[in-house]
């Protein structure tokens, strides 16, 4: 089509890294800038609007810590998200399975807390169980496609609705759920002896962050050095010359579903214990689907996938001030994020090609 | 090669020149100030070996690609061809190596497709009227109303044919059309070609196969990387010096095998049966034995259950019935995994999609199916170490052309991709080895290579089951060669006794010849 206008594209020359790097900052910039238009359209101030935003997620040390907390399941997600669409497995299930390892989690913490009461001990089966609710529901749909060839895409989204509605069913209707002491539809208080600790004495940031700061260092080394991330960047890459080579796909699926959905779950534990102390509906406002989007901006780069996750958890924390200081909506934080993902995705394609005319003969 | 004209005889109207011509696919220059031309009624090959720039040249005649620098003369004014169909306007029909019809087409509505047609509605009627007296013209038997996918290769590529000859074209291109034929299909398809010239019609020919250079055409352009090397009239030139032009370098046409005794049985194949993707049965119940040190050459034209029976042995297709022994354990039913662990590598047919990874490195590439041996593997992680030896001394060994082992192996040329799949299938020191049309698409120079590795692993006790579509390569290489047609093996003969009309016959399916 574009021939028609004497223009043809091409694969463009490999670009200095560092210039990248400032081409997707730019690309960043421009996604804030379209932004402001948008706020600017509501009769908003953007300058305004982003100083306030800045301020509330960088502000001062309290700010920053919180939005590192914010950061923590936002970057589990993310890494969710990179470790199946490394391997092209579209795996969009990490909402349900945050809340499946949330649910978990404080299932355990009910049936252990009377006998174990508190301390290390029970703090591990915590985490584990926060892990193995992600993981069982990220390994069925593993299962279901390995087995029965059910796409990993439809499966995973259909278990998000049925776990976050069944948690709201449970959260209403169901004694073991159902807060005693509260009308809303969520749990008794966790106690507080069983909280997640807390890393700085003036700031509600807890351990759950440098969990997940460390599993992005050890997913990137997973990646990179180890059979199993060459076994998954492989099938990424050639699902059928992987095939041929006699690796087991089928496997391959399923334990990666069951890491993901792992550390999806870790991101629910953490909400729960380290953060509202009692599970309901609130624990996500999605950061599943987040997490989605920061992997991709973070182009499946796991150590990347902190930054972007801190960026992304300033912006949301930024924006709950919003509305009180500028009469701004914070909705406008969904805006932000998808012209981030968008410009940048557009940034990097243009990348790798470019637009030339077409030379004429003579 | 005797019967060929003189083209300085009744061959003076030139109907394309090129001047010039450059095409740049950065950092390549696939076509570099190429001139050239074609007579009337002439057949012209297009000589070269695999990106040389030959089929660049040809899409750029056919309007697909837009010359860089350079001008087209058609009838000696100069002209710009934007697109395939100002080119079928002009008068240039080409056939391309992969054919684009489709299938659940018929072969007339195939050859009406993208017609500019008066009127909303087709004249059928006519069409399959002008199609039939053209099929009877050049004694082609085709059925108007046949679905595509229903006709034989060679059947496909008449349609096309018919195609740019329907539209009347003057000037018809063919990109390596006998790539897909038997030996028997290639000669009437010459036969063919030579009527058309004569009544008139221009025939560019692109091949890299001397032999068809010297039984089809009237004139030879050869090319090498881009750079058009010379133009000779063919009968003045004899293969060995087409084949210096085109490489270089002399080369050695016959490679040198040895008489080796027969061992024991390695590979038994008991009463195969397998279905294709579509659920057909399509090898049917075959029975053979790959002993030790033995070459044994399937020959058979594409489609006839070779890839299904390829895919059945590494165990990537299910057997429907029958087994497979390797070594004394029976593999039918066993995982792709487990085959190769038991010492049977694989060189796929398609190296691009079925054998590497094109994102990864080759230094990756050459452990692909490895990963978790040792001493690939140490502990939980790979061995980088030995890895990046093990590649290393591959690209020593096997003359891969890279700037390093961390070059994207997606940058490669096709010879060079072959390289590093055969690095790491022999690396692996297999018992045996399946290679499916291991060197299609390869330059003479690597294929000579490919074949005395090949010979190496036989003369070391290797078992190789070599699938290929050319018959020279079978000749050249198997110790004894079966021929599989429609899924099944019609005869096994040693090469020795080998009579190159029988297997060729046997190859399109005629099993008994008839004394005329």
């Amino acid at each position: 089509m574009l021939k028609a206008f004497g223009l043809e594209v091409v694969k463009a020359r490999k670009i200095n890294p560092i210039v990248q790097i400032l081409l997707i900052i730019v690309a960043v910039l421009v996604a804030f800038l379209i932004s402001g238009w948008f706020i600017s359209l509501t009769g908003g101030d953007p300058a305004e609007a982003f100083t306030v935003m800045f301020k509330g997620a960088f502000g001062n040390k309290r700010k920053v810590l919180e939005t590192l907390l914010r950061s923590a399941p936002l970057l589990l997600t993310a890494l969710a998200t990179v470790i199946t669409f490394r391997a092209q497995i579209w795996s969009i299930g990490q909402e349900g399975q945050l809340f499946s390892g949330a649910m978990f989690a404080y299932l355990l913490y009910r049936i252990f807390q009377p006998v174990l009461r508190e301390g290390l001990l029970l703090l591990t089966v915590v985490v584990i169980g926060g892990f193995l609710g992600g993981a069982l529901l990220g390994l069925l749909s593993g299962f279901m496609k390995a087995k029965f060839n059910v796409d990993i895409i439809i499966s995973t989204v259909m278990l998000n609705y049925i776990v976050t509605t069944m948690l709201l069913f449970l959260l209403y209707d169901h004694k073991y759920w159902m807060g005693t002491t509260t009308y809303y539809p969520r749990t008794d208080p966790i106690a507080e002896s069983s909280w997640y600790p807390i890393l700085t004495s003036d700031s509600r940031l807890h351990m759950g962050f440098l969990i997940a700061v460390g599993l992005a260092i050890l997913i990137y080394w997973i990646l990179k050095r180890t059979p199993y991330g060459y076994d998954i960047r492989a099938l990424g890459a050639n699902p059928i010359a992987t095939k041929f080579k006699g690796i087991n796909i089928g496997r391959l699926i399923m334990i990666t579903m069951f890491f993901s959905g792992g550390l999806a779950g870790l991101a629910g534990a953490g909400e729960v214990f380290g953060v509202h102390h009692n599970l309901s509906m609130e624990i996500s406002p999605g950061y599943g689907y987040t997490g989605i989007i920061i992997a991709m901006v973070a182009e499946l780069n796991p150590l990347i996938c902190i930054l972007v996750s801190v960026l992304f958890g300033g912006l949301i924390n930024g924006s709950t001030i919003l509305i009180a200081a500028t009469g701004i909506h914070s909705s406008i934080t969904f805006v932000i994020q998808a012209l981030i993902l968008m410009s940048v995705l557009i940034c990097r394609a243009l990348m790798k090609y470019r637009i030339r005319r077409i030379a004429h003969v003579g | 090669m005797g019967d060929n004209i003189n083209p300085t005889a009744g061959h003076d109207y030139i109907l394309l020149e090129t001047n010039k011509l450059t095409k740049l696919f950065p950092p390549v220059t696939a076509n570099d100030g190429i001139d050239f031309e074609i007579y009337k009624g002439e057949i012209h090959c297009l000589l070269g070996e695999n990106g040389a720039g030959k089929t660049t040249l040809a899409e750029c005649l056919f309007g697909f690609y837009t010359p860089d620098q350079g001008e087209i003369l058609w009838k000696g004014e100069k002209v710009q061809i934007n697109s395939p169909s100002e080119a079928m306007k002009m008068g240039i029909g080409m056939v391309h190596q992969h054919f684009m019809l489709v299938d659940t087409h018929t072969v007339l509505e195939n050859i009406l497709l993208g017609r500019d047609t008066p009127g909303f509605l087709l004249d059928e009627r006519a069409a399959r009227k002008r199609i039939t007296e053209l099929c009877d013209q050049y004694n082609v038997n085709l059925d108007p109303n046949a679905l595509i996918w229903q006709l034989s290769v060679g059947e496909q590529q008449w349609v096309e044919i018919l195609k740019a000859l329907y539209e009347g074209v003057e000037l018809l291109i063919l990109d390596e059309p006998t790539a897909v034929l038997t030996p028997h299909e290639s000669e009437r398809l010459f036969s063919i070609l030579k009527r058309m010239s004569q009544e008139g019609l221009s025939i560019i020919f692109i091949t890299h196969k001397l032999n068809e250079v010297v039984q089809v055409s009237d004139r030879v352009t050869v090319l090498r990387k881009g750079k058009k090397v010379g133009t000779v009239n063919t009968w003045e030139v004899s293969k060995a010096g087409l084949a210096r032009m085109m490489v270089g370098r002399d080369v050695v046409f016959r490679v040198k095998r040895e008489k080796i005794v027969r061992g024991e049985a390695l590979l038994e194949l008991h009463g195969v049966q397998a279905q294709n993707d579509l659920g057909f049965l399509s090898v049917r119940g075959i029975d053979l034995t790959l002993h030790k040190g033995e070459i044994l050459g399937i020959a058979g034209v594409a489609g006839n259950g070779q890839k299904e029976l390829f895919e059945v042995l590494i165990g990537v297709r299910e057997t429907r019935k029958g087994k497979v022994v390797l070594q004394g354990e029976v593999i039918s039913g066993k995982s792709a995994g487990h085959i190769r662990s038991k010492g049977l590598s694989h060189v796929p047919s398609d190296r691009i999609k079925e054998g590497l990874v094109m994102d990864f490195t080759i230094a990756e590439n050459m452990i692909l199916g490895y990963e978790w041996s040792k001493p690939f593997r140490k502990g939980l992680q790979l061995n980088n170490k030995v890895i990046r030896t093990f590649a290393e001394e591959s690209m020593d060994s096997y003359e891969i052309a890279a700037p390093s082992i961390d070059h994207l192996t997606g940058s490669l040329s096709g010879g060079n991709l072959q390289k590093v799949v055969l690095a790491r299938e022999i690396g692996s020191r297999p018992s045996v080895i399946l290679a499916n049309q291991p060197c299609r698409g390869l330059d003479v120079g690597v294929i000579e290579y490919v074949h005395n590795q090949f010979l190496r692993l036989r003369g070391e006790g290797v078992g190789i089951l070599l699938f290929s579509e050319d018959i020279e390569e079978i000749l050249t290489l198997s110790d004894r060669i079966a021929v599989i047609y429609q899924g099944e093996i019609l005869d096994v003969t040693d090469t020795d006794k080998a009579d190159i009309e029988k297997l060729g016959l046997l190859m399109a399916g005629v099993k008994e010849i008839q004394d005329a």
